[in-house]
């Protein structure tokens, strides 16, 4: 089970009607991202230490993945990891600072409350219900928090999602090895009947399409839109 | 204290004739809530005067999830794991603060297991939490070594929590009527080891980042918060002391195993970033000292006085305790309607709200660039003045 | 060092709050002539750099974890927790009859727990018991409530997924009766008679007080997820 990282990027699984070269290219192209991917530092809560501070210490090393360059700015950044709860007042701000950052662009949803609102799920009235309601979401790593392997595992999962569903011929379109990774434990046999069928149908994302197609694109349109008051 | 918010066409008026020849057009710069000395989601909305900093506005709110709402819908012992999302360095004594309320409104007697253990972990992860200020300090004034260093250290911390509680960062440990595991029994020989290994490492910490002429130039005098300005703020924790009140509550009113041991409160005399900086390092040694006389009389007994599952009735009535985390005091108040087992209403008081806004009133008059230095002394943790 | 005497911490006794506080007053820093001052400058500068460079060439000082080149190697202490699991006993039959204390001690619903009427024994077993491990803070209640040993706490924790529904499943692998009660019964096809088995995904997935747009109940129809936080409950 699980993803595999031992063996070369070559066997791409190819968009039909892909040939030699673009296939080539690509290759080289996903290679290169997925092996420099800058983080954004952005952090909220907890998870923040163990994501984006103990990766890039001394004892794990995030510069082993090429992901050591935090950038404070999102215009130089390709990574995005929501380390911590989104709340509603914040989430405009994520929203534009994922408009903000430059394509190709990805996000890692780390620990409980990024993801579906971990502890704050039930009775928090200012809860975002996890970030994929705001922008789209590529790894998810559970844990509260993960410990920093398990971002290591996310990041390599997202590794292999560069290097194998994407081309310069659909830039937009991101195919997710949706029953590479699984959680630990659950094997393809676990896997059976509808779910099956759902996860290999919408495993390929239209990312610009999903990213417009979030409930608070239309709030953040309306927030930035709002005239300024004049004196 | 109030704050004053202009209008655009104030803003836009020439300052009036006589306050000052230098004084240039006053305008607003943004810092975060996406900023890297933020250390989370906060807002500071700064007015400058060229480089001066005038006012500074903080606007707290970017990770407000309603924590105290939700600790009406569930049972004290489910609290403690929300406690730890406060403010995530102090975890353990967070917990505690609401472990020792709970015990104190329920009448629960815990014995002196219990409370040694809980002293020896909060200890921990004082020094774990200063530590890692330090190194994120560094990081703040661009010394990216100090960093490094700090958590090279700190998870070695890490990694003792992690044996003999199961997790790194929240831990979910202490509980009402006591803790959730037992120590093992190789625990004090390894807290000794740690002990042995860090006195040193103090020393290291000063000669490569105290020491640094360039770290002490951007922290001497620079943010000088006087001691009456402190108190009336409400400013606590190693804040406080900096300013040389030496107001701890482990000393003031002793709990758990504070009263059996001998440490000092380290307080600064003037109240500048230098000494809430060194405040805090000493606060580590003295840290040290506690754990040191504690670790080897463990007494025996049980670990849980109650069982996990029981539960736990509050008498009717209003219930205030604290306790010193290691940014200073948390103070709990519950109120119990006597039939529910949740609380009727939890209120958090939380050190870091009140030390946020000490950056108003030392920040007016310095340069944009001690705004960081201002920012790191205070050391901020932003989900714990959010909730 | 710089021009701050480090083990000049003064220790005094300050009255305060009614109480003596024993106090270590900080280090300041010392009046020095510009010469002096430069000197020491420089010296605290190349003080540092000595001990950075120092650990540059002691290789002895290296701490990095090699992951994930080392996870043949890697292990985790005991009480590590990453996700949860159930205790099965060596024929794989569990301990859980279904009482829901752990449902209760969760703080946050991560756990569902569906009983159902043993059609043989006639008494209250487990139908089917779903982690969300999603939500899940791994706060070790629910082990800690059960009362029968159903529940531990395992190290399994790569558990990165690209598809969030991957991240609710059932933990129980068939439904029916607990050890004790399957083992009281000897023939072998009777006991499989009492239970059902279960695959780790299948049945309706539970979001309850909230649906989101990319997770709905399964075998729902489509549009029953609505995106506004309202609708599918279990």
């Amino acid at each position: 089970m699980g993803l595999m990282v031992d063996h070369i990027p070559g066997v791409v699984e190819n968009f039909p009607g892909g040939s030699v070269l673009v296939t080539t290219i690509d290759r080289i192209i996903n290679t290169s991202r997925a092996n420099s991917l800058w983080p954004l530092g952005f952090g909220t809560k907890c998870c923040a230490i163990e994501m984006l501070m103990a990766t890039g210490a001394s004892h794990q090393d995030i510069s082993r993945f090429g992901a050591e360059v935090v950038r404070n700015s999102t215009r130089q950044a390709d990574l995005m990891v929501i380390a911590g709860a989104i709340v509603r007042k914040m989430a405009p701000r994520v929203r534009l600072l994922y408009e903000q950052m430059a394509e190709p662009r990805y996000v890692i949803a780390t620990g409980a409350c990024a993801i579906c609102g971990g502890p704050f799920q039930y009775n928090s009235y200012h809860i975002v219900h996890g970030v994929d309601e705001v922008i789209p979401v590529d790894v998810y790593v559970p844990g509260c928090p993960p410990r920093p392997e398990a971002f290591f595992w996310g990041l390599l999962a997202l590794q292999r999602l560069i290097k194998e569903g994407e081309s310069i011929r659909r830039p937009d379109i991101r195919r997710k090895p949706v029953l590479a990774a699984l959680p630990q434990g659950v094997t393809m046999e676990d896997i059976q009947g509808e779910m099956r069928r759902l996860l290999e149908e919408q495993n390929v994302v239209n990312v610009a399409e999903s990213a417009e197609g979030k409930l608070w694109t239309q709030r953040l349109r309306e927030w930035m839109r709002k005239p300024s008051s004049k004196p | 204290m109030t704050v004053r918010i202009r209008t655009l066409d104030e803003l836009l008026t020439p300052p009036a004739a006589g306050s000052s020849e230098l004084s240039t057009q006053e305008y607003f710069v943004n810092m975060g809530p996406q900023h890297p000395i933020a250390h989370g989601s906060l807002r500071l909305v700064i007015r400058l005067d060229g480089e001066t900093v005038k006012e500074v506005i903080p606007v707290p709110g970017f990770v407000h999830r309603g924590i105290e709402k939700m600790c009406e819908k569930i049972t004290p012992r489910q609290v403690i794991h929300l406690t730890d999302r406060l403010d995530y360095f102090s975890a353990i004594m967070n917990n505690w603060g609401v472990a020792k309320l709970v015990e104190k409104a329920a009448g629960i007697e815990t014995n002196g297991r219990i409370e040694t253990i809980r002293t020896i972990m909060a200890e921990l992860q004082r020094i774990q939490s200063h530590m890692l200020w330090w190194g994120v300090l560094g990081m703040d004034l661009g010394a990216f070594t100090a960093f490094l260093y700090a958590f090279r250290d700190r998870e070695i911390i890490s990694e003792l929590f992690e044996e003999t509680i199961g997790a790194r960062l929240t831990m979910n440990y202490v509980r009402p009527g006591g803790v959730m595991f037992d120590i093992f029994p190789d625990f004090p020989a390894k807290v000794r080891k740690l002990l042995g290994y860090l006195g040193p490492i103090m020393d290291e910490y000063d000669t490569l980042l105290s020491g640094n002429v360039i770290l002490q130039e951007r922290l001497r005098n620079i943010g000088v918060l006087d001691p009456k300005r402190a108190v009336a703020l409400g400013c606590t924790g190693p804040v406080l002391r900096g300013s040389g009140v030496p107001m701890d509550l482990r000393k003031t009113a002793p709990y758990g195993r504070y009263g059996d041991v001998e440490f000092n409160v380290a307080i600064g005399t003037m109240g500048d970033c230098w000494d809430r900086y060194y405040v805090r390092m000493e606060e580590i040694r003295q840290s040290l000292r506690i754990i040191e006389q504690l670790v080897d009389g463990i007494p025996e007994g049980p670990v849980n006085v109650i069982k996990a599952s029981a539960r736990i009735t509050i008498p009717e009535g209003t219930y205030y305790d604290q306790i010193e985390t290691a940014r200073g005091i948390l103070g709990i108040m519950l109120v119990s309607d006597g039939k529910s087992p949740n609380p009727y209403r939890i209120h958090f008081r939380s050190p870091n709200f009140n030390n946020m806004w000490a950056v108003t009133a030392i920040a007016p008059g310095w340069r944009i660039a001690d705004i960081i230095s201002i920012q790191s002394s205070l050391d901020l943790v932003i989900p714990e003045i959010d909730r | 060092m710089g021009r701050v005497d480090f083990s000049d911490v003064k220790h005094e006794t300050r009255a305060f709050a009614g109480v003596t506080v024993p106090v270590s007053v900080v280090p300041r820093f010392k009046r020095q002539t510009y010469p002096t001052r430069f000197l020491f400058s420089l010296k605290s500068l190349i003080d540092g750099m000595r001990l950075t460079f120092g650990y540059l060439v002691r290789p002895s000082k290296v701490v990095t974890r090699q992951y994930p080149e080392n996870r043949a190697t890697l292990k985790f202490p005991e009480r590590y927790r990453a996700s949860l699991k159930f205790k099965f006993d060596e024929n794989g039959y569990q301990h859980c009859n279904g009482c829901g204390s752990c449902e209760r001690a969760c703080p946050n619903g991560s756990i569902i727990l569906n009983t159902r009427k043993g059609e043989i024994t006639g008494r209250n077993e487990i139908e089917r018991y779903i982690w969300r491990m999603d939500s899940c803070v791994l706060c070790n209640a629910c082990v800690e409530a059960c009362a029968f040993g159903a529940l531990e706490m395992s190290h399994e924790f790569e558990n990165a997924v690209y598809d969030r529904r991957l991240l609710v499943y059932t933990l129980n692998r068939y439904a029916g009766p607990t050890a004790n009660v399957l083992l009281k019964e000897e023939n072998l096809e009777a006991r499989a008679a009492m239970m059902t088995k279960l695959d780790t995904y299948g049945g309706p997935v539970p979001m309850n007080g909230h649906a989101l747009p990319t997770v709905r109940a399964l075998g729902s129809p489509r549009d029953e997820a609505k995106p506004d936080g309202k609708g599918a409950a279990s």
